[in-house]
């Protein structure tokens, strides 16, 4: 395969990998507004904590 | 001959429209950092990709943000030219020291800031609407977490896409990618940032009787105000867009559409939900996110924490000036 061809393939893998990322982080988050504010708030701040402390674990060992 | 009344409500309309030609000033320009960082765009072709797609924003996506803006953060019953100029005067003010300070605060943040200003020094608390100022409150903390976990997601997940690929072939065909990445953000930016202006703009012909009895938001509005916003990233905001794009952290290509791609789907959801979001901390959170998928040294912490200091300070500190505007407009 010509590297253009190889180049095409690759950005709409990526594109679509991030669509299949991003669009149902926001569909959970449109159910997590619709449960209340408060509960998009709390899930939202606590993922964030998490995935930095995990960041955190992961790039300094 | 045109009546005095009606000359002061052109004026204030054009005063609102110069705050959202700053708003693109002072923000619009944080949608082109990475492309600039990256080296994927000059900073002259930048601005103009952005400023299009800030523009085309116009069309199809809604008019959710200016609602809340025009009737979901203080009671319309209370708003009057004075109000109105004196909110526009508290953002304005604040947008100008920050801008000079070389600070990426919120605009959006400083335009609430500065109508709760206002309304109180005019009518009191009691004619804020809190559902509104908590959803704002709330989303200056969600959207930066929204887009630095989102980019730390869409980070992770190329990185192993790439894993077996030639750096220069990445390289290549995320030049390419962020081109998109850097559209779906501006047209972001352009919808959330211009519909705040809209609404601002809105109230005040609604509350002067020049809308009918149902609160709308006119044609000419939504074109005006997205031309403005347009018409400002064409012109500035590089000492910010300094700021963003190269003190926080060095981006890749890659990085850039990490970062763009997540605030942008995370703006536009907060457009479709009807919430002012602060474009800036957004792709702020995206920037930390994919810095932090190589360490979290990488981030530049004393930058990150400087900006949300001024964060902050934005709604107090614009609410803070619109009130003194208002007594001082209040004299007259």
């Amino acid at each position: 395969m010509s590297d253009l061809a190889t180049e095409i393939l690759l950005g709409i893998a990526t594109a679509v990998l991030a669509a299949l990322i991003l669009v149902p982080m926001f569909v959970v988050m449109k159910l997590l507004l619709d449960a209340g504010l408060v509960v998009l708030f709390a899930v939202v701040v606590s993922c964030g904590v998490l995935v930095a402390i995990l960041l955190r674990h992961e790039t300094t060992r | 001959m045109i009546d005095t009344d009606l000359l002061f409500i052109i004026f204030i309309v054009a005063v609102a429209l110069t705050f959202d030609f700053f708003n693109g000033f002072h923000d619009a320009a944080n949608s082109v950092a990475t492309v600039v960082s990256t080296r994927v765009l000059s900073p002259g072709q930048a601005v103009v990709w952005a400023a299009f797609f800030n523009f085309v924003a116009a069309f199809g996506l809604g008019v959710h943000v200016a609602n809340t803006i025009g009737k979901g953060v203080i009671e319309t019953s209370v708003v009057d030219e004075k109000v109105i100029l004196s909110a526009l005067i508290g953002a304005i003010v604040w947008d100008v020291i920050t801008w000079r300070l070389g600070l990426p605060t919120s605009s959006s943040h400083a335009l609430i800031g500065g109508l709760v200003g206002a309304a109180m020094a005019s009518s009191g608390t009691g004619v804020i609407i809190s559902e509104g100022i908590e959803k704002t409150s709330a989303f200056i903390v969600i959207s930066p977490f929204t887009g630095f976990i989102a980019a730390v997601l869409l980070s992770l997940a190329t990185l192993r896409l790439y894993e077996r690929i030639a750096p220069a072939m990445a390289r290549s065909i995320f030049k390419r990618l962020q081109l998109v990445s850097a559209a779906a953000y501006s047209l972001g930016h352009g919808a959330n940032d211009a519909q705040k202006t809209m609404g601002v703009i809105a109230v005040l012909l609604f509350t002067t009787g020049h809308l009918g009895s149902d609160f709308y938001v006119p044609l000419w509005v939504i074109l005006s105000a997205h031309a403005a916003i347009a018409l400002g990233t064409l012109l500035g905001g590089w000492r910010i867009v300094r700021t963003m794009g190269l003190k926080i952290t060095k981006l890749e290509p890659k990085d850039g559409f990490a970062a763009e791609a997540s605030s942008a789907a995370a703006i536009l959801f907060a457009t479709q939900v009807g919430i002012p979001v602060s474009t800036t901390h957004t792709i702020a959170g995206g920037i930390v996110g994919v810095g932090s998928t190589r360490r979290l040294s990488a981030v530049r912490w004393g930058v990150a924490i400087n900006i949300v200091i001024a964060w902050v300070l934005t709604i107090p500190a614009a609410a803070l000036i619109a009130a003194g505007a208002y007594a001082v407009a209040d004299r007259f």
